[in-house]
């Protein structure tokens, strides 16, 4: 297969993945602050707080993962090379 | 929500607007146009998406109901949609530093870090 052939697989490969992580994990979060509040709405200001901070820390690396892909895809710093390789042959 | 915790996330909110303006100064050292543009819009996107989810995550939680469930999967699959899209139109289109995005984009968890282990080193 060739380079860019590559570069598509791992593109989706990577946000695939990224995105389950990231998923999961702020399933879990949330899930776990509804308990929190069901138990003890009193404490619903505390939750949000620490809500609000683990889902954008979580959530930062699914946009990690889309701006590597987007590198990936459209910013790829190999393409040159490839591109002046594929021509020489 | 309390006094403490409204204050707690003003300031959270302040000091990322302080470690925006400090990557962004020290990115001018490089006088490269795409990386101070990419740090600046990554940096932009970041504090958007945090204020967003903020006042999302406040409205659901103050009114708890099927509505505001709803309404709160709609605008946040809009956010993401829209940081999305924005995000390629950087990349592909205007054609940014990724690096310098990438660094703008870690502009509120840079803050939670520092916060985190500043509140560590407090409470030792």
């Amino acid at each position: 297969m060739d380079f860019f052939t590559w570069c598509m697989i791992a593109a989706g490969f990577s946000m695939a993945l990224g995105s389950l992580g990231t998923g999961l994990g702020m399933g879990n979060a949330i899930r776990s602050a509804v308990e929190g509040v069901a138990r003890n709405p009193g404490a619903s200001g505390k939750v949000l707080t620490t809500l609000m901070i683990g889902l954008a820390m979580i959530e930062s690396l699914a946009i990690y993962v889309f701006v590597v892909a987007m590198i990936i895809l459209f910013a790829n710093p190999f393409t040159e090379q490839v591109i002046a390789l594929a021509g020489s042959l | 929500m309390s006094d403490a915790d409204r204050e707690f996330l003003a300031r959270v909110a302040w000091r990322n607007w302080i470690i925006l303006l400090l990557l962004v100064g020290l990115s001018l050292f490089w006088r490269s146009t795409p990386l101070t543009t990419g740090v600046l819009a990554g940096g932009l996107l970041a504090l958007a998406g945090f204020w967003w989810l903020h006042r999302g995550l406040q409205q659901i939680l103050a009114q708890p109901s099927p509505q505001a469930a709803r309404a709160f999967q709609v605008r946040y699959f809009l956010r993401l949609g829209a940081l999305g899209i924005i995000l390629y139109f950087l990349i592909a289109r205007l054609g940014v530093h990724p690096v310098g995005l990438a660094l703008g984009l870690s502009v509120v968890v840079i803050n939670i870090f520092c916060t985190a282990i500043a509140r560590i080193i407090r409470h030792r």
